[in-house]
């Protein structure tokens, strides 16, 4: 038997009302003080104070509202002094992906002591005897960062990685009733996202029996229910809330892979979102992958198009076919929220791409990319995503 | 399986050898194949401790304008800045033997790292590079691709007669 290693600590609540068991989970970790920690997006913040109110034995006891950009040193230090200043016990976080990551951090400084984040960069390297009660309510569906081991901040002009257990939240809240309120193209995006993620989550080297259940599971809701959470179904948004969860559990296992990795790169490199850049590469970054991986791409496909379209595809076809179903899911998405899937769309100039295959080669990701990936097949894979 | 102590100091003594050797390697190689070099050259001025757990056996590696210095025994107990352990023997012995890439053992959770991820990317394309020069099995090919357009001899000359340092 293969050696592999999973762990998932993250309790998941899920359903409509689910954000007023929060203070009872809170309760039972022992915390009495909260230091509430939220951006401007989605309904979560309000939702989640009416339930500390009509809880008793434990309050809100500081808040801060931040932006959805990712953290830098000196906000991480600003949170942490809110917290013993309050005298806090414990962290719960609302929003996207930024402000989340940005109570991972506060939460990984607290537990190890440490007041200067740069020195708990790494991969699996801290430890702490003692924990902080930590919750995290998503009020958008940022590819399960809540749910994920992975941090990341901002030191300079680039986003540093910090891959962790401790920066795993204790508890997840998914409320589709929170989600509500955001934006189409953002749901998109998410949608994309997750899609991205939970697919590298399984074609990638760390992938194991376990991990893989999550993401393919993930990767069906999204073929199932993106479109209808697109056009505003409760039901499918909170399917999809699942699915982000389920992508942050197979992800901190297995990590991401190639997309990621591009995406990212032409992020630090021209400063284009990473989520909007992901729609452009993503399909590109998976026919380069299939043409190595193509078992894995066959079985893939039962899960994006279905048991029906599996058995009716010829075994050698699958894997193709797989990649077909994913673009034009894809572009369904991308058609009906207006997203770009053409980097020169998002006004990305041809020349930054030697710096982008340059930053790609460096980049953490490519670690759990199982094929070996050299510059020019980057530099083609840039290529046709222009 | 328990080994006994003796069996324990053997392996340990042959896993360091095989590192000592990786490290000539990656002098090597950082010295005359051109993207071997230019990996030294952006990693910049930091130290890098390769280790294996729990006894630690190990090596510190000083990177300093474009070329590696191998530091003394004792600097295995003190900082730097980039710190690559191998959780045990078992999990380190396929990379250093050639028969797994460090991406590989990466994959099966047998490394924690301590350190800017980037660079590890950096040192992790150098010990490819390195490997691929040496190992000369048609399965070396499959994990570590082709060698640069470095004669190979001149690479395992240099690991042989260098001063190893």
């Amino acid at each position: 038997m293969r050696y592999g290693e999973f762990v998932n600590k993250v309790k998941v609540i899920c359903g409509t009302g689910s954000v007023d068991a929060l203070p009872t989970e809170l309760l039972r970790r022992g915390a009495h003080s909260v230091l509430l920690i939220c951006d401007n997006v989605g309904g979560a913040p309000s939702a989640i104070k009416d339930a500390f109110d009509k809880a008793g034995g434990i309050k809100i006891k500081a808040a801060y509202t931040g932006s959805t950009e990712f953290a830098d040193n000196k906000l991480i230090n600003e949170l942490y002094d809110i917290y013993t200043l309050n005298q806090c016990d414990c962290i719960v976080v609302s929003g996207g992906s930024g402000i989340t990551n940005t109570a991972k951090l506060l939460r990984m400084m607290l537990s190890t002591g440490v007041r200067n984040i740069d020195a708990l960069i790494g991969m699996d390297y801290i430890h702490s005897a003692f924990s902080v009660p930590f919750a995290a309510v998503p009020s958008v569906l940022d590819v399960g960062v809540d749910a994920t081991k992975i941090a990341v901040y901002l030191s300079g002009n680039r986003l540093i990685q910090l891959v962790s257990d401790e920066a795993t939240p204790d508890c997840c809240v998914i409320d589709s009733a929170v989600m509500k309120d955001v934006a189409k193209k953002d749901m998109g995006l998410s949608c994309i996202g997750i899609l991205s993620c939970a697919i590298s989550a399984y074609i990638g080297m760390q992938s194991g029996v376990i991990s893989d259940e999550f993401s393919l599971e993930s990767v069906k809701i999204i073929a199932d229910h993106a479109i209808a959470a697109l056009e505003g179904d409760a039901h499918a948004i909170g399917r999809v809330g699942e699915a982000a969860v389920l992508t942050g559990i197979a992800v901190s296992n297995s990590m991401v892979g190639l997309t990621a990795a591009v995406a990212s790169s032409i992020t630090s490199i021209t400063g284009v979102k990473q989520s909007e850049a992901l729609p452009c590469v993503l399909a590109h970054c998976l026919r380069w992958e299939e043409e190595r991986l193509k078992d894995k791409f066959a079985r893939l496909l039962y899960y994006v198009a279905g048991g029906e379209v599996y058995l009716s595809t010829a075994d050698k076809e699958r894997g193709d076919e797989c990649c077909n179903r994913i673009q034009s899911l894809i572009c369904d998405i991308a058609s009906r929220c207006d997203i770009s899937v053409k980097l020169s769309e998002l006004g990305v100039d041809e020349s930054a791409f030697s710096d982008i295959v340059d930053a790609v080669e460096v980049n953490g990701a490519i670690l759990s990319c199982a094929p070996h990936i050299g510059k020019s097949d980057i530099a083609v894979i840039l290529d046709k995503s222009y | 399986m328990e080994h006994s102590p003796r069996k324990r100091r053997i392996a340990n003594y042959l896993a360091k050898r095989r590192l000592m050797w990786v490290y000539r390697g990656i002098k090597a190689c950082c010295m005359y194949d051109d993207n071997a070099k230019r990996y030294c050259n952006a990693m910049g001025d930091c130290t890098i401790r390769i280790r294996i757990l729990p006894d630690v056996t190990g090596i510190v590696i000083r990177v300093r304008d474009g070329a590696t210095h191998l530091l003394r025994q004792d600097e295995l107990l003190v900082h730097a800045d980039l710190d690559i352990c191998f959780k045990n023997l078992a999990g380190a012995m396929p990379v250093l033997r050639g028969k797994k890439t460090v991406k590989e053992a990466y994959a099966e959770k047998r490394i924690v790292i301590r350190g800017d991820i980037s660079k590890v990317m950096m040192i992790n394309n150098i010990i490819r590079i390195t490997l691929a020069y040496v190992l000369t099995d048609p399965n070396a090919r499959k994990l570590y691709g082709e060698p640069g357009n470095v004669p190979r001899a001149k690479i395992i000359n240099a690991m042989i007669v260098g001063d190893g340092k």
